[in-house]
């Protein structure tokens, strides 16, 4: 039971935590205490063993600086969110104005005709006021006979609509031959679909072809390049369609 | 910049330059990978600075370093010991067995004690570390360690036994 109380403070006495009076009596008892002296060589053998093997290594020479680096330098990127909310409008409204201008360019339409109800016209005469709007887009319409050799024409001006660069589009068709603006498309609702159409265009005759639909679109884009500001246009073979004309804006 | 912040900055400094070194020695004798020693160093120092403005100095740095470093080694060492095969965590915690005077009279290779040390039980690594690498005493080690001073002496006591059982099964 004694020599408990001196195990206990071996580990102590190695490492100089002992208080006085404990260290006085460990002392005293090791004098005498053959199994204590023994047991304490040992551990402070196993002691001297692991003070030898430390390692006494140095880090490198950059890992200060790449520790400060990486904590007091450390740049925190703020996100201010005044500028990202100004780029985000700025965008959105380049998209929109982009948008717009896709929209109102001569971007073929006729795709949506089909689903479109076009407002005919029958017009035998001169029909000056028969405008109308569809997508947004002036338009007017029509239509044209031809029968027994005989044509009938219709004489249409377009007032300027918003856009700019327009000023005014007369259409003669069919004894003079049809002027087009160069900002108008020419759109001709055939009887049947995938009928082709002759015209003539500033006197060279071009055919056109609908392919599926019974209507047929003519960019103004694909049109020869203008010399006075408009195309004569002539309806030549099939004797019977309705032409609609289009003003984009 | 407020001159809080610059003072911060100033004294953080100073103790990555004073710390760094003790802190890379430490970590080394517990991983023994000096590639793996400069990230775990540097691993401390980023989360003591994040967690700068939240030390309180109720603690002194120098314990609250090592704390943080104790923390990432074990994290460190778990991530490891799945991958790891062998385990001492069977070996008896008892008395150094054998006939003492043969045993102390063997020359013990020093790298095998350093084997020996890093396959010790976590426990007992970090507390002869911390005692015969690092020198601190009981008290210190006790606040590192949030453990009772009785705590530290006894896992000195047996973490001495362990290491010479497996330093004597070794040789």
């Amino acid at each position: 039971m004694k020599n408990n109380r001196f195990d206990d403070l071996i580990q102590g006495f190695i490492d100089g935590e002992l208080n006085s009076e404990d260290e006085k009596a460990f002392k005293e008892h090791l004098k005498s205490c053959k199994e204590c002296q023994q047991k304490l060589q040992v551990k402070e053998k196993i002691v001297a063993l692991i003070k030898d093997a430390k390692v006494d290594v140095d880090p490198p020479k950059e890992l200060i600086n790449r520790i400060i680096a990486s904590t007091i330098e450390r740049k925190i990127i703020k996100i201010n969110w005044r500028y990202v909310a100004i780029g985000a409008a700025a965008t959105l409204i380049l998209f929109f104005f982009l948008f717009t201008y896709f929209i109102n360019s001569s971007t073929p339409i006729a795709r949506d005709y089909q689903k479109t109800r076009l407002p005919v016209v029958k017009s035998h005469g001169i029909k000056d006021k028969e405008i109308t709007e569809l997508h947004g887009k002036k338009m007017g319409v029509a239509e044209v006979e031809k029968e027994h050799g005989k044509q009938e024409g219709v004489t249409t001006v377009y007032k300027k609509p918003k856009k700019a660069f327009f000023e005014e589009t007369r259409l003669v068709f069919p004894e003079e031959g049809s002027v087009v603006g160069k900002e108008f498309d020419v759109v001709i609702i055939l009887k049947e679909p995938s009928q082709k159409v002759e015209l003539n265009i500033d006197g060279e005759k071009r055919i056109f072809e609908s392919r599926d639909s019974n209507i047929l679109y003519i960019e103004s884009d694909s049109l020869p390049a203008l010399e006075n500001g408009f195309h004569y246009l002539t309806v030549v073979e099939p004797t019977y369609q309705k032409i609609t004309f289009f003003k984009e804006g | 910049m407020g001159n809080e912040k610059k003072m911060q900055k100033r004294n953080f400094e100073q103790i990555v330059k004073e710390y760094t070194p003790r802190i890379f020695k430490m970590i080394y004798n517990m991983v023994g990978d000096y590639e793996a020693t400069k990230d775990l160093t540097q691993d401390v120092f980023v989360k003591a600075w994040n967690g700068f403005d939240s030390f309180r100095g109720d603690a002194s740095v120098y314990t609250w370093i090592y704390r943080i470093a104790l923390n990432r080694v074990f994290e460190y060492k778990k991530g490891r010991a799945r991958i790891k095969t062998i385990s001492i965590d069977d070996i008896p915690v008892t008395e150094t067995k054998g006939d003492p005077e043969r045993y102390l009279l063997l020359k013990v290779d020093s790298e095998l004690v350093k084997r020996c040390i890093q396959e010790l039980p976590e426990k007992y690594q970090t507390i002869l570390i911390l005692r015969y690498f690092e020198d601190n005493d009981y008290a210190t080690i006790a606040k590192m360690m949030e453990i009772p001073i009785g705590t530290v002496r006894s896992r000195l006591h047996r973490g001495i036994s362990t290491l010479g059982n497996l330093i004597r099964e070794k040789i």
